[in-house]
């Protein structure tokens, strides 16, 4: 697989998954997911705790290979590449990922934390460059202007909120096509989570990035994103366009869970 | 809230009678421990004093074995030697050992099937409470004679010209074959504690470090990174263990007083000299606190590596809040 050779056709999807099923130790917690999001969108996947969104993230960029006893099914295309058709490893260098628990490696600087996936992926050929991708990469998660004169401090000096930052930036500095957050503002101060929620806006500007937001609160889906999908114990109930589903959601459950009550 | 530390005394006012008496009770128990210990460092200073007082700083920095039953200013000791090899067969087998504890650990907890992963790890927990006499024969009628033929005579024969391996390798008992036993034997503690540490890594830290797009490699070096401090802890205590094993180096170090860079020359280590030579020491003046005296740096060493290792070991808790 050439990441580098990966063209974009003008009408191609960011995201194609495909009849997607995956068992835990047995029990069919993704139910035959179908949806496709087209590039630089935002897709929220929202439905109530359990239903099963963090397991299709992690069947997309095949972190569920760490979970013991899973089994997948079914199809999914990044960016045209098939996923389960590659190594695992080098298929993650697509992706970039936020976790619901701001979780920095501890026994690194702030800096390093920023330039560990840009070492690893050999992205950068001198230390001003990376330099540069740091700093990029910071402003990007809104973070520059609060850790500019203390890089080499341990990110737990940091808030949570800014540790959630940070390891925004630290995704970010890959320039993945695809970003995946699992529930990123679930443990952060509002504060904090509306200067996520921009940051995340303000990407599908000027980059070449396509979101995909796990979240449990209908708020958030509809005020971020281009496209939702409703997820309940393991299967789509609804998926389109935000407006469409925040104004005329057509399932009953959907209806429910914008108002709060499943 | 109140910390835990020092509660039991600082609270006694409080304390119900019943828990009084419990606590009482229990004194004793933790009192016997800290007694025997303590006899045990005292027994070891009183005994080695008459050596020390004697030879001074030149027991352990002199190479001379002299005993003599005339009398008390006929005999000459100095333990440089056994030192030395304690020294060198310990590091040679911590160096050995560790990556090969970090290599199994990884391969084990993150690339072998379930089934192999459950088999090694019984082997290894069976292999840390083997009694050290098998390895020793091992040692000496297995490894031994594979290890000249194989490993010792071509490292002499090809790389004679450095001083590691100058020297002919005779029998093949020598600090070569005792480290690289020594490094069998501890492979087993390094890995457990290697292992406890690895299993305790959030899997937050590996998903993080996957979703980078991390090779196999590259995974292996930010989790090692991650428990560093476990990685010197296991590194000390295999050197502590190393350094007082007896039995097992005993049968494959030679047993030659001998301060040699040749790793292929026979030599001596504090423990075995002891496990050799203790039941004739009685018939030599002074032989027996010179052993003593061996001991204490033993008790000293290991002591000072447990320690640092403990407190290591500490900082990985404190690292993933624990």
């Amino acid at each position: 697989m050439e990441v580098e050779s990966v063209t974009f056709e003008g009408k191609g999807y960011a995201l194609q998954v495909e009849d997607l099923h995956v068992w835990i130790r047995g029990k069919h917690i993704v139910k035959g997911i179908s949806l496709e999001v087209p590039r630089r969108r935002i897709l929220a996947v929202m439905g109530p705790s359990g239903s099963g969104k963090s397991t299709l993230l992690r069947a997309i960029n095949r972190l569920i290979d760490l979970i013991p006893e899973s089994r997948v099914e079914g199809r999914v295309l990044v960016y045209g590449t098939d996923v389960y058709g590659e190594d695992p490893y080098r298929v993650r260098r697509l992706m970039g990922m936020v976790f619901q628990t701001p979780n920095p490696f501890p026994n690194m600087s702030i800096y390093d934390n920023v330039a560990i996936g840009p070492r690893l992926n050999r992205l950068v050929r001198s230390r001003e460059e990376l330099d540069e991708l740091v700093k990029w990469a910071l402003e990007k998660a809104m973070l520059w202007d609060e850790v500019r004169d203390r890089l080499d401090d341990p990110p737990h000096r940091l808030s949570g909120g800014q540790q959630q930052r940070l390891c925004l930036a630290r995704a970010l500095a890959l320039k993945p096509r695809l970003l995946l957050l699992d529930e990123p503002t679930g443990n952060v101060d509002p504060v904090n989570a509306v200067k996520i929620e921009e940051a995340l806006r303000s990407l599908l500007k000027d980059l070449e990035i396509t979101i995909v937001l796990v979240t449990h609160t209908p708020h958030q889906a509809v005020r971020i994103s281009d496209y939702i999908a409703f997820i309940y114990s393991g299967e789509l109930i609804e998926f389109g366009l935000t407006d469409t589903i925040a104004l005329n959601p057509r399932h009953e459950l959907t209806v429910k869970f914008l108002r709060g009550e499943v | 809230m109140g910390s835990g530390k020092g509660a039991a005394w600082s609270r006694w006012s409080l304390m119900p009678k019943v828990d009084r008496g419990f606590f009482l009770s229990l004194l004793p128990f933790a009192a016997v421990i800290f007694a025997v210990f303590a006899l045990l460092a005292y027994v070891l200073v009183e005994e080695s004093w008459p050596a020390i007082a004697r030879f001074g700083i030149s027991l352990f920095t002199e190479n001379v074995w002299r005993p003599s039953e005339r009398g008390v200013e006929f005999v000459r000791y100095g333990l440089l030697a056994p030192l030395y090899g304690t020294l060198i067969t310990s590091v040679l087998a911590a160096a050995l050992a560790l990556p090969l504890s970090l290599s199994t650990v990884f391969f084990i907890e993150e690339m072998a099937p379930r089934r192999i992963r459950d088999a090694f790890s019984s082997i290894i927990d069976l292999m840390a409470g083997l009694p050290t006499i098998i390895y020793g024969l091992w040692g000496l009628e297995v490894m031994i004679p594979f290890l000249r033929r194989w490993v010792m005579e071509p490292l002499h024969l090809h790389l004679g010209f450095l001083p590691t391996f100058s020297c002919d390798p005779m029998s093949g008992a020598s600090f070569l074959a005792a480290g690289l036993l020594l490094a069998i034997m501890i492979i087993p503690y390094m890995h457990g504690v290697i292992k406890e540490a690895y299993r305790q890594i959030p899997r937050t830290y590996r998903e993080a470090a996957l979703s980078l797009g991390a090779t196999r490699y590259e995974y292996f070096r930010i989790m090692t990174s991650l428990i560093r401090p476990a990685v010197v802890a296991a590194l000390l205590l295999g050197l502590g263990r190393a350094a007082s094993e007896t039995v097992a180096v005993a049968l494959v170090v030679g047993n030659a007083f001998n301060v040699s860079p040749c790793l292929l020359a026979p030599g001596y280590t504090i423990s075995s000299l002891i496990a050799n030579q203790f039941t004739e020491a009685s018939f030599f003046p002074l032989m027996e606190n010179v052993m003593f005296a061996g001991s204490l740096v033993l008790l000293i060493i290991g002591m000072v590596f447990s320690g640092v290792g403990v407190i290591m070991m500490r900082r990985v808790r404190r690292i993933y809040g624990r």
